[in-house]
């Protein structure tokens, strides 16, 4: 392989000839523009007969070289199109030998790939042989300098010698570097392209990851048992609406089905306040009765003198304390005691018979939860058996409740 | 004389023809090694740039490496427990 130069182009490469070239030949030219300094060469790829204007003339020399001439226009890596003249001259040896790359299909990026290593290659190859052949020239030149005359002349083609092989080791350090270079910068593009898809599939991984936490937690939370109320608290909220109806047709207040709508925690402690108040104005009734959890209800014969049960608003109630039932019946502390804390809370008032005057004590909601997990505990039959009774007496105390309505009361209060 | 004279002439001429001579063979030589020693220069800095870009890529590749290990022992992992995809 040598290094042929034309009009400050250089040819580093070989051509792929055989030893009859037609006209369509598809040939492969690597160009190198001739620059001053060796560190900034561009390489140009020709592939011809795409950017060859003409093949002009393809002429076998004499042996042992093969000449060839051509007209080339191609558009070098800094958009400058060159076009000019090339003239190429081959032993016909390694003409002979490349023919069998001699090729009339397009070429694919595999296959310039590999030309392009096997370039590389060749090229390393050049400049290791490089060092062997400048010693030969320099013990060549030291025996003609001594034995031949004219020593001028000797000393003039070693000057001419040493500037070519100089240039010729630039070009071929140019050329693998340059190589070198666009191999580095390749690969750290496919490294940079690699970490891109392993960051694509991280955070594919972590959105499953935070999918499956997710799912997870939902499924745990639908594993948790949903809290069941106990009859008795369903009946307490039943019994509330039938005691509020009962107010409302002995007293006639107009109210609305919609003012007892509300939540659970507002009818549970709503019905404790009255649940109180009743209780106090029963045991009013019933002095000294000791009552330990549940108090022995207070019989409707015993109860003769009819209870009044107000449910008005807020604002009536407070303006109607004076007149509440625990006004009238005096509290029996003990009793209502069982169920509230040990330290009462000095700020809460004595007397617990209106809605909102009457603070919430905080031993009321525990029990309740009390009461739930013993309804958990409890078995069921006891649970369907129980209040089946209650509902009966409950709905007899009802259909009589016209003419009945404090037995109804009381029948209902019996139970709690 | 005369002829001494012309003799020691020619011979200054010689000699002036020779130092000529050499010192553009000198100045040769100068531009060749400098030639050389920039060639030099341009190798050992092309080496180091070389060095230290082969060092990041294999920086590059050693973290790509871990990265792909954690990848594959997460995804085997979840591969292990197809529990996890199945929808209840």
């Amino acid at each position: 392989m040598k290094l042929h130069s034309h009009n400050g182009w250089h040819s580093v490469n070989t051509f792929c000839l055989g030893p009859s070239i037609p006209n369509d030949s598809v040939f492969t030219l690597f160009l190198l523009s001739k620059q001053d300094d060796f560190c900034t060469h561009s390489c140009g790829f020709l592939r011809l007969p795409a950017n060859v204007l003409s093949l002009t003339d393809v002429v076998p020399s004499p042996a042992p070289f093969f000449q060839l001439s051509l007209q080339y226009s191609c558009i070098s890596r800094t958009k400058e199109q060159k076009k000019g003249k090339l003239t190429f001259s081959f032993p016909l040896t390694m003409t002979m030998s490349s023919s069998s790359s001699l090729s009339h299909e397009p070429f694919t990026h595999d296959e310039l790939s590999i030309q392009q290593s096997m370039l590389f290659s060749d090229s390393l190859k050049d400049l290791k042989h490089l060092r062997s052949q400048l010693y030969s020239a320099a013990e060549f030149f030291e025996d003609s300098y001594t034995k031949d005359n004219q020593k001028q002349a000797v000393v003039d083609t070693l000057k001419d010698y040493t500037v070519r092989a100089l240039v010729n080791t630039v070009d071929h350090l140019g050329c693998i570097t340059s190589k070198v270079t666009d191999l580095l910068e390749e690969k750290a593009d496919e490294i940079s392209g690699t970490e891109l898809r392993v960051s694509c599939i991280e955070q594919r991984l972590r959105t499953c990851q935070e999918c499956i936490d997710r799912e997870g937690l939902a499924q745990q939370s639908l594993v948790m048992t949903i809290p069941k109320y106990h009859k008795r608290s369903v009946n307490v909220y039943t019994s509330w609406f039938i005691m509020c109806s009962v107010g409302d047709s002995m007293h006639g207040s107009e109210r609305t089905a919609s003012e007892y709508r509300g939540d659970s925690l507002g009818y549970e402690d709503s019905w404790n306040n009255t649940k109180s108040s009743a209780r106090t104005t029963i045991r009013g009734r019933q002095p000294s009765t000791a009552r330990k959890g549940r108090s022995p209800s207070p019989s409707p014969q015993g109860s003769l003198q009819p209870v009044n049960f107000l449910f008005t608003d807020k604002q009536k109630v407070s303006d109607k304390r004076t007149a509440s039932p625990l006004s009238k019946f005096p509290l029996l502390r003990s009793g209502s005691f069982s169920t509230r804390p040990r330290t009462p809370n000095p700020s809460r008032p004595t007397t617990s018979n209106s809605f909102n005057t009457r603070p919430r004590y905080p031993s009321e909601p525990r029990k309740t939860s009390s009461m739930r997990l013993h309804a958990e505990r409890d078995n069921r039959n006891d649970m369907e058996q129980y209040p089946s009774k209650k509902s009966k007496r409950l709905l007899k105390a009802l259909l009589s409740r016209k003419s009945k309505k404090d037995e109804a009361v009381y029948t209902f209060l019996d139970e709690y | 004389m005369a002829r001494a004279g012309g003799m020691g002439i020619t011979n200054a001429v010689n000699v002036g023809i020779a130092v000529q001579a050499d010192w553009e063979n000198r100045e040769f030589i100068s531009h060749i090694s400098l030639n050389v020693r920039r060639l030099f220069e341009f190798l050992i800095q092309f080496e180091s740039t070389t060095k230290s870009k082969l060092a990041s890529l294999n920086g590059k590749l050693d973290t790509l490496e871990r990265r792909l290990e954690l990848l594959e022992v997460q995804v085997a992992s979840a591969s292990a427990n197809p529990s996890l995809f199945t929808s209840s």
